[in-house]
């Protein structure tokens, strides 16, 4: 059994941790607004951009433009995000979890070149020894702007040249509080679903030419895109680790009950034996007649 | 001309930092790269990039509302006009 002094140093201790998981959830709880906002407000240009870009060159009639040709992917770019840091629940650990699988399956049609983002997946390919080219690893979410625009002149770069057919990017999306969604998403090519436009459609007018027009539209289409990963995988990286710290908080709280319970139980027990003790003592004393 | 509910365009107009527009109106002016291109409902699908100025469309109430946009492109199909600003080149 343990002794008082024990006992109230473990509360104690598991107090102190429970205060520290609680200031981690209220900075995870300001960090995840305002990435959640980012997020939503962006979230319209993100979507509408390759649908965008998909109609233009489909009713372009032209010769599409590099980022649209689908080439047999033999040689293919997996990008994956992971946070910098760790805290934040199963959200590493899942993620890389299903890169893995997604590899393992890519692993047989194509070589594989793999580009870690964040710190986590960074260690993650080392430990493993995968081919890694570039990576990204320390303060990630601060640098957004320019790591997109940096791996997106790169990115196309290597497209352009055929170094690559393919790009991958594994990332957490954010969906809800409770549970970021695994994405396994193609950036490049973009794919051209077979719906062929109708011949009742209007041509449409462009100003200027389809080439140029759809040139200056997918100029841009990396670098936004690649935003819109860096910045959905943080917005679900801070609302995983506020779930994570409130849990801890939580289970802090039922340690602490549980320790105080105990420790009432002991000194209760220590109090009903000295009394005991005192009370033979007092009957001793009486039968010796003092 | 026909009913009135027809003859509306839904407007759309994004930005990489939010979504900017997003409204049932009856006419938009927008600036193209020679001059102001005004749109009304019925018009032919048309893709164009846009010259810096400002994006003037009138709401269901006839109020005019103007957004001041820095190039990008529109596209308008079926009455439906989309239009894309505020990309920021590299350079």
């Amino acid at each position: 059994m343990p002794t008082l002094i024990d006992l109230r140093r473990r509360i104690q201790s598991v107090r102190n941790s429970q205060q520290v998981t609680q200031a981690m959830k209220t900075v995870a709880t300001a960090r995840f607004k305002k990435a959640h906002r980012q997020v939503v407000e962006r979230r319209p240009f993100w979507h509408a951009f390759p649908e965008l870009a998909l109609y233009l060159s489909r009713v372009s009639g032209q010769r599409p433009h590099p980022f649209l040709e689908v080439r047999p992917e033999k040689r293919i770019e997996v990008m994956v995000i992971t946070s910098d840091k760790g805290l934040c629940g199963a959200f590493n650990s899942n993620l890389l979890a299903a890169a893995m699988t997604f590899l393992e399956q890519k692993k047989d049609v194509a070589t594989l070149e793999v580009m870690p983002i964040g710190r986590k997946a960074t260690a993650h390919f080392k430990r493993l020894k995968y081919p890694v080219i570039r990576s990204y690893a320390e303060g990630v979410d601060k640098r957004v702007g320019e790591i997109s625009r940096e791996l997106s002149r790169h990115l196309e770069h290597r497209f352009f040249l055929k170094q690559i057919d393919a790009i991958y990017v594994i990332y957490n999306e954010f969906r809800s509080i409770i549970a970021p969604r695994i994405t396994a998403s193609r950036l490049l090519p973009l794919a051209a679903e077979g719906t062929e436009i109708s011949a009742e459609h209007l041509q449409p007018d462009w100003e200027p030419e389809a080439g140029r027009l759809i040139d200056y539209l997918l100029r841009f289409y990396l670098r936004y895109q690649l935003e819109h990963y860096l910045l959905e995988s943080q917005a679900a990286e801070q609302a995983s680790r506020m779930m994570a710290m409130e849990n801890a908080t939580k289970n802090a709280e039922e340690l602490i009950s549980d320790l105080v319970l105990l420790l009432n139980k002991i000194r209760q027990a220590s109090i009903t034996r000295e009394l005991l003790e005192i009370q033979t003592a007092v009957e001793a004393l009486k039968q010796q007649g003092v | 001309m026909s009913s009135d509910k027809d003859s509306r365009l839904q407007l759309r107009v994004v930005s990489p930092s939010r979504l900017l527009v997003e409204a049932e109106v009856l006419e938009v002016q927008v600036p193209g790269l020679d001059g102001y291109l005004g749109i009304w409902p019925g018009h032919r699908p048309l893709n164009a990039c846009l010259g810096r100025g400002e994006l003037v469309y009138r709401t269901v109430l006839g109020r005019e509302e103007r957004v001041s946009i820095t190039g990008g492109l529109v596209r308008v199909v079926d009455d439906k006009i989309l239009v894309f600003t505020g990309m920021e080149d590299d350079d």
